[in-house]
């Protein structure tokens, strides 16, 4: 069967597609374990491993959880994190990121962190996170280009039948 | 963003406290580095029932937004700064006091330039998330795919706005003021006449869809009897039932209402709300206090 064509794709797919290709440079951040005396890219693949599963839990979309890790890189690209307070970060980031839809309970989110932290440094990070990004949380990320990607497919194998159906 | 976040909240003095509201303080204030006047939005994280999930959303959201967005007819977000848990915004200060699009929304500055304001409830471009929450306008300019409870809209939901916004200009009282949701379709089929699958398709299929009375609809030269043809033209096209067909922007300023004789007065000569500077201040700081309140609670109810 088809597959339907979103209506985002289909008002201003290319638009958006554009405006997020000019901006993927600025929010991307390649070096952002550099500058970590602590944290290993080992590290961060646990932290990101943790958050796939605590993602679907609060039933978040994939956009969230692709921020949430656009958060935690370019925090680390900015400032150098103590390893015991890199599960605060990746979960404040989701609480961030999360914020553009529907969040989820803080007393909630850090039960998944077995309680390791309190409410007031979770708030105080959340502060500090978006001043270092300088408030600048719309970030391109994977989870844009995947379904702008398989629009263009599904739009594209439509053409394709429709022009079989011409030539017959 | 390199500065110290305690040096970038002394480069404003505050002159006046201009509102209040759920997650928001607003001052008037002065920046001391460039000596213009700004409005500063200082969020509300401070009381521990407050700030229950830390930083407010649709305040982050709006953030995110403005960071976003530089153009002529929206308001600038001129910076952000924040000290310990304290957020706050700073914004071009508008004089006068005119996600959602509605009259309360569209400041004018000093030159008679539009802006647009309040992006609370905005919708990034092209953003993959597609299920959207349906109770997103004031409900009088709200369109009717919203009314039927649409998850999936797209920039269309904002041409209807428009259309209810001029349609306001021209009337000098709210079209379509429905006392609910179904008061408001019910106002809208009555004006506009009542859609059909026909014209348009898909409608009985949106998720609180209800069958209404056929209304046959006034004619809109009879609503609007000092609109010319060109503007009629404009409006019908705004007021589209199907969304998919409704006039877009760009189709909109490709009218001949855009190009017909008169042309727009340019804004520093438009008229100015009546009395002295004085007196205007003083009824832009009401104005801008009741702007502020109506918004507040509109979003109390729909969170």
């Amino acid at each position: 069967g088809q597959r339907q064509l979103s209506t985002w794709y289909l008002q201003y797919g290319d638009v958006g597609y554009r405006i997020q290709r000019e901006n993927e440079a600025q929010f991307h951040s390649c070096k952002s374990l550099a500058g970590q005396p602590q944290l290993t890219a080992e590290a961060r693949c646990t932290l990101v491993s943790w958050l796939i599963p605590v993602h679907r839990h609060f039933r978040l979309s994939f956009e969230c959880l692709c921020l949430a890790v656009n958060i935690v890189d370019r925090f680390l690209a900015s400032t150098p994190v103590a390893a015991d307070c890199f599960q605060l970060v990746g979960v404040t980031a989701l609480l961030l990121a999360s914020k553009q839809v529907c969040s989820p309970r803080i007393s909630h989110l850090l039960s998944f962190c077995c309680d390791a932290f309190t409410k007031e440094q979770l708030c105080n990070l959340e502060c500090l996170i978006l001043l270092r990004l300088n408030f600048r949380l719309a970030a391109a990320t994977m989870a844009f280009f995947l379904d702008y990607y398989t629009n263009c497919m599904e739009a594209a194998s439509r053409s394709t039948v429709g022009d079989g159906f011409t030539r017959m | 963003m390199a500065l110290d976040v305690k040096s970038r909240s002394k480069r404003y003095e505050k002159l006046d406290f201009l509102g209040e509201g759920q997650f928001a303080t607003v001052y008037k204030a002065r920046d001391k580095t460039t000596d213009t006047i700004v409005a500063i939005k200082k969020i509300k994280v401070g009381h521990r029932t407050e700030a229950k999930d830390g930083i407010n959303r649709t305040a982050l959201r709006e953030i995110k937004l403005l960071q976003e967005l530089h153009h002529p007819n929206i308001i600038g977000l001129l910076d952000a700064f924040g000290h310990k848990s304290n957020i706050s915004l700073v914004f071009d200060f508008m004089e006068t006091d005119l996600e959602d699009l509605k009259p309360n929304n569209l400041l004018l500055d000093g030159n008679g330039v539009l802006k647009l304001a309040d992006f609370g409830l905005a919708k990034a471009f092209g953003s993959p998330n597609r299920v959207y929450t349906h109770q997103v306008v004031t409900r009088w300019y709200r369109s009717p795919e919203l009314l039927f409870g649409a998850r999936m809209y797209g920039v269309g939901v904002d041409m209807w706005a428009v259309g209810c916004i001029l349609a306001e200009l021209l009337l000098r009282i709210p079209f379509l003021a429905g006392e609910s949701d179904l008061d408001q379709l019910t106002k809208i089929f009555e004006a506009l006449g009542t859609p059909t699958d026909e014209t348009w398709p898909g409608m009985s299929s949106l998720p609180d869809y209800v069958s209404f009375k056929i209304f046959p609809g006034t004619p809109l030269e009879h609503i609007f009897s000092a609109a010319g043809d060109d503007l009629l033209e404009l409006l019908r096209g705004l007021f589209t039932f199907n969304p998919l067909l409704r006039t877009t922007a760009t189709q909109a300023l490709k009218m001949r209402y855009f190009s017909n004789r008169p042309g727009p007065t340019p804004g520093p000569q438009l008229p100015r709300p009546n009395g002295s500077v004085e007196a205007l201040r003083e009824k832009e700081t009401v104005g801008l206090k009741r702007k502020i309140e109506d918004v507040m609670m509109k979003k109390k109810l729909i969170f």
